[in-house]
């Protein structure tokens, strides 16, 4: 095992305990990412000088000298985001020090490269990117998911062993499912989001990729500026709701996601019962439309009319759909928010997390990224947010564990989902879940990041 | 909405807006619509009579109690 194989902390520990070289690791994962990223494409840039600056400079913080990669959605003090995309909409934005750049910096993290991602945010699947499509390492002809498809591939296919994404409807959980990762997508307004795009906000997070939950205790904890404690978990109350959720699922997903519930059960001796979430029918439609709307503010028909044909076909016909929702339409969302809301803060006096599947389905293929479940045939982005989107409607915290591979060789990923502020909840969770599979799924790596 | 009407929203919406689209970008929008207009068909019908609104709602805390109104 070469050093960048280890998890985030082991990194960390290695090099504080001056076992490790800091500038001898990056220059090791300059030259990683230069040899495996054309087969993946999850690093879209890396700037040699400004990691070795920021090397030069890192305080000796609980992640000096590691190296770990961030989402284009986020703004560093040499480059803008750009979104996965060609043009950008409205004025160009400018370089910054965006939040996460900050607390990466601050905890004596090394940035060196900047992820993938699925153009404008607007996809689950990451197939779209002016970058060209970000590949799953497991299958690179499949999906690594979106829309932070780079961070999830860069840490699958080892590049670094964590990456800063972001998570409006689902963005960190999917690749993380995708990708055998685990993802979290911390409480609304815990992690900091200085610097985005859409400082408006009510749904999106940044948030860790990471391989472990450990890990994403680690970085995670650097994006919410405070060391995240952890406990046991004997005794935990968890919730299933009944129908879609699980049943309009593929076979594989659902035998893994319960073999793993239950195996929690039995080693921790946590209960699950059956519980429903009021409003539930219009999750889907009601976390895609607040999601999907929140940053139309600065789009005016004429910055629409101006994109040109680099931007993607879907990209141009979306925004334009987007400007015929009725605003009733937006109004009735917000009052599917309450309800969900409302919902699960009483539920949440009942449980202590919610479960069900990520994903529906593992990846699908980049060139068609439809799946195939017991109710027909649909696109990636469709089905997806209905087992994503509440976390984000809510505010609630969410995470995404890997519990299985597929027939085909593909990860598959179990999400907890805790009342507000209860992250430290989950990651406790995700660990118990990583013990009770022996660790079988979380130190797995795909035959590519094997070389 | 049938293809042809969805077609004539979306053309006639856009012209108020004072947007073109071309073919490929209006059989685009019909596709997405035909996959999303009934969840989106289903909450408009929604009443959502008798709910309580969340005032100042702040999505990093659970919702106020009514009596913390």
């Amino acid at each position: 095992m070469e050093f960048l194989d280890l998890p985030l902390r082991e990194q960390a520990a290695a090099i504080a305990a001056g076992d490790a070289d800091p500038s001898e690791v990056l220059d090791a994962a300059l030259r990683r990412i230069e040899e495996r990223n054309p087969a993946v494409n999850a690093i879209v840039e890396t700037f040699e000088d400004e990691s070795l600056r920021m090397l030069a400079e890192a305080p000796r913080g609980p992640l000096y000298g590691v190296p770990v990669t961030i989402k284009d959605e986020w703004p560093l003090p040499w480059r803008a985001e750009r979104l996965g995309a060609a043009q950008h909409i409205g004025p160009p934005p400018q370089p910054c020090e965006s939040g996460p750049y900050r607390a990466l910096r601050d905890a004596g993290a090394v940035i060196v490269g900047v992820a993938n991602m699925h153009e404008y945010g607007s996809g689950s699947t990451g197939h779209i990117s002016a970058y060209g499509a970000a590949r799953n390492p497991w299958d690179t002809e499949r999906s690594p998911g979106g829309s932070s498809s780079g961070p999830a591939a860069a840490v699958a296919a080892r590049l670094v062993a964590g990456a800063v994404g972001a998570d409006g409807v689902g963005s960190i959980r999917y690749p993380a499912a995708y990708c055998g990762l685990t993802g979290l997508k911390p409480t609304f307004g815990r992690s900091t989001m200085l610097g985005h795009h859409v400082p408006q906000t009510t749904t999106i997070v940044s948030g860790p990729l990471c391989r472990d939950a450990a890990d994403c205790r680690l970085l995670g904890g650097v994006l919410f500026g405070e060391v995240l404690g952890d406990s046991q978990v004997d005794g935990m109350r968890i919730g299933v709701v009944p129908g879609e959720l699980w049943d309009d699922c593929q076979p594989a997903v659902v035998e893994a996601c319960r073999e793993s519930l239950d195996a929690l059960r039995g080693a921790t001796g946590a209960s699950v019962s059956d519980v429903e979430i009021e409003g539930r029918e219009h999750i889907l439609i009601a976390s895609i439309l607040v999601g999907q709307t929140e940053d139309l503010a600065h789009v005016t028909p004429e910055r629409i009319e101006a994109l040109g044909e680099d931007v993607s076909l879907v990209a141009r016909a979306l925004l334009r759909y987007r400007m015929l929702i009725p605003a009733v339409a937006i109004a009735k969302a917000g009052e599917v928010r309450t309800l969900v809301r409302r919902s699960l803060a009483e539920l949440f006096e009942r449980v202590d997390v919610l479960a069900w599947p990520t994903v529906a389905a593992p990846a699908p293929r980049l060139d068609d990224t439809s799946v195939e479940l017991p109710s027909g045939t649909y696109p990636a982005d469709y089905v997806n947010p209905r087992q994503g989107g509440i976390a984000n409607l809510a505010g609630v915290p969410a995470i995404s564990v890997p519990v299985g591979r597929s027939p085909e060789g593909l990860p598959m990923g179990l999400q907890l989902i805790a009342a507000w502020g209860r992250d430290e909840l989950l990651l406790d969770a995700a660990e118990a879940l990583e013990r009770v599979n022996e660790r079988r799924w979380v130190d797995a790596a795909p035959a590519l990041a094997s070389v | 909405m049938t293809p042809d009407s969805s077609r004539d929203y979306i053309e006639s919406g856009l012209a108020v807006l004072g947007l073109d689209a071309g073919d490929d970008e209006i059989a685009v929008i019909q596709a997405v619509h035909a996959i999303y207009g009934p969840p989106l068909d289903a909450l408009l019908a929604e009443g959502f009579d008798g709910i309580l609104h969340e005032p100042g709602a702040d999505m990093s805390e659970p919702p106020r109690t009514d009596s913390e109104r």
